[in-house]
């Protein structure tokens, strides 16, 4: 029997007069990319595990603009700004959740200016707050002595300063967490970001994820933890590349909980 | 005659000190050519990083050997300062060391000049063999070839000598004392320039006072050329660091401003009510239409052009940058520099 993950849209819940507590703002790749839509997967069964009260936009969720404005097309960036605001302000949203660090940089920092003010949150950090409150809860089981390192996404870490909520929750799992040679404020790009996930790279002697993964390898990881989908993708290449997915899995941090939930 | 050398002390000080101010004022107005932007916003933030990160040198500390050093070599050039302050003085009134009347305060002071200067002579010595020697790789980006490598060696060069000739001046000064000369009344305490002295013990008092004299002018006549040397250099970030760290930027990093421009034309767009054939006003003063984003420098802000100015080309962004690790051809730095000499033509 196939599973059945319940997911309210806004409307539904809107014409039912019921108001989420929080919007999960699930983005392109979540929405999309196969790989990603199992870590909205995940984050929506610990969500529903909780007894959260959320909703998604659905089909009325359009791209934040982030990768027209990093590519330099400043007007069609404003356009689906303005269009998501008229969206979100419509519907009365307060606090916006999403597994992707470029929604959240985007939504958090330059929709204000647009007239759309909210409260948002990464999921990870959402996830250390459910579990500080004691909503949910998280042991180690799974991952015990397992190791771990983090990639910091650039729109979450450097971007926003970011470092410690994904660690807290990789800590929490009983897990090893071990720091790549570039981590925190120093973290190396996966080469996604500015809009290049949907571009090749330009010429040069090596790739950026590349170069990443090979970090990331240098601290003989059993997992390679992420907290943004297109790091995910980038790094999933990488370890392709080096031929290593047998014993390597890219994992996001949402994924890791559930897992560890046995969700 | 015996306030000869008084006169043409004051003339070589003003003369130094008002080419350079000539040139400050040249160097703002170029600044200022740039757009305008606000930046008047949370002062407190602003003094609070200026103190930090100029002041305080926190990002300097991030990589812990240049950082060492720098940090000596920026203690030395402040505290040095001091004796700059004394000789100045000294020249005007054609007296000599005025601050010896504070005693033991003075020869701590001499003291911790002098160890600093040595400190400094170090430093230099290892940035130098950094360049030189173990050849770093973010000083020989392409960028980094001709006038860039210059300067940075120049630099390094001119500050030796200044150090050299500091402890010269005071080495001769110490046998002088010991020799019981005339003016040259015991003041200070002289840790390192006591061991320079020794090869001085030979010398008559004569040839030890022209020796000093001569350190002496030579000191301050290079810190002079020094402060001058600054506008047409990279050393100019010793002054533009502190405007540099107050204008930065304060909200997270990630944040790009919104282009008002653009959302003008935007509201317009999504506007019911708006007429879609209406034409502008016929306006004889309107202004000429501005242009979306950069393409030249001209299009740069003041604040974007004192940041090419304070750019020192130590090159820590470009090999920090993932792009050029991975040998692609973006260097931020290039940019940087590449903004200052096309702003200056």
């Amino acid at each position: 029997m196939a599973d059945t993950i319940k997911v309210p849209t806004m409307a539904e819940m809107y014409a039912a007069g019921e108001n989420p507590e929080v919007l999960f703002w699930v983005g392109c790749a979540g929405s999309f990319d196969d790989r990603a839509k199992k870590i909205t997967k995940a984050f929506v069964k610990i969500l529903n595990k909780a007894n959260i009260s959320f909703a998604v936009l659905g089909t009325e969720e359009s791209c934040t603009g982030d990768p027209a404005k990093r590519a330099g097309n400043e007007f069609l960036f404003q356009m689906q700004a303005v269009t998501n605001i008229e969206v979100l302000n419509a519907y009365e949203i307060k606090k916006i959740v999403t597994t992707c660090p470029h929604c959240f940089n985007t939504i958090k920092n330059e929709y204000p200016g647009l007239g759309g003010t909210y409260e948002v949150v990464h999921h990870t950090q959402f996830l250390k707050e459910l579990l500080k409150e004691g909503r949910i809860t998280v042991e180690g089981g799974t991952f015990k002595g397992k190791r771990i390192t983090f990639h910091d996404p650039c729109y979450l870490g450097r971007a926003n300063g970011v470092y410690e909520a994904p660690r807290e929750l990789i800590r929490k799992l009983d897990a090893e967490l071990i720091e790549m040679k570039n981590c925190k404020q120093r973290g190396l790009c996966c080469g996604a970001g500015g809009a290049r996930m949907f571009k090749e790279p330009e010429k040069g002697d090596k790739d950026v994820n590349i170069e990443r993964t090979e970090q990331a390898l240098e601290t003989t990881p059993d997992i390679i933890a992420a907290g943004c989908p297109f790091c995910n993708t980038m790094m999933t290449d990488g370890v392709k590349n080096k031929e290593r997915e047998d014993s390597i899995k890219v994992l996001d941090i949402a994924e890791l909980i559930a897992t560890a939930e046995d969700l | 005659m015996q306030y000869l050398s008084n006169i043409l002390f004051v003339a070589i000080l003003v003369l130094g000190i008002g080419f350079f101010a000539k040139n400050v004022s040249k160097l703002r107005r170029n600044i200022l050519l740039g757009k305008d932007v606000d930046v008047s916003d949370d002062t407190q933030k602003r003094w609070r990083n200026m103190v930090r990160i100029a002041l305080g040198q926190s990002k300097m500390v991030v990589r812990p050997i240049a950082g060492f050093l720098h940090v000596i070599v920026y203690v030395g050039f402040i505290i040095i300062n001091i004796e700059v302050l004394e000789i100045i003085i000294d020249g005007i009134f054609g007296i000599h060391r005025i601050f010896a009347g504070l005693g033991p305060i003075y020869d701590f002071l001499i003291a911790s000049f002098e160890i600093l200067a040595l400190l400094v002579i170090v430093s230099v010595v290892v940035f130098w063999t950094r360049r030189n020697i173990i050849k770093l790789k973010r000083f020989f980006k392409p960028e980094m070839s001709g006038w860039p490598k210059k300067d940075g060696n120049l630099i390094l060069y001119i500050e030796f000598v200044l150090m050299i000739l500091f402890l010269t001046m005071n080495a001769a000064d110490l046998s002088l004392q010991e020799l019981g000369a005339e003016h040259y009344e015991q003041a200070g305490s002289f840790p390192v320039s006591q061991y320079i002295s020794n090869w001085f013990s030979g010398m008559d008092i004569s040839s030890l006072i022209f020796l000093e004299r001569t350190a002496w002018w030579l000191h301050i006549v290079g810190i002079l050329f020094f402060l001058n040397y600054l506008y047409y250099s990279k050393h100019l970030h010793i002054l533009l660091a502190f405007p540099n760290t107050y204008y930065g930027k304060l909200g997270p990093k990630g944040k790009f401003r919104n282009l008002e421009a653009v959302t003008k034309e935007v509201k317009l767009m999504m506007d019911p009510e708006a007429d879609p054939f209406s034409a502008p006003a016929e306006d004889v003063d309107a202004d000429e239409p501005s242009k979306f984003g950069a393409s030249d420098v001209m299009d740069l802000s003041w604040v974007q052009l004192l940041n090419a100015y304070t750019c020192t080309e130590c090159g820590r962004c470009t090999s920090e940058c993932p792009a050029n690790q991975t040998g692609k051809k973006l260097s931020p730095r290039k940019i940087m520099m590449d903004t200052r000499t096309a702003w200056k033509k």
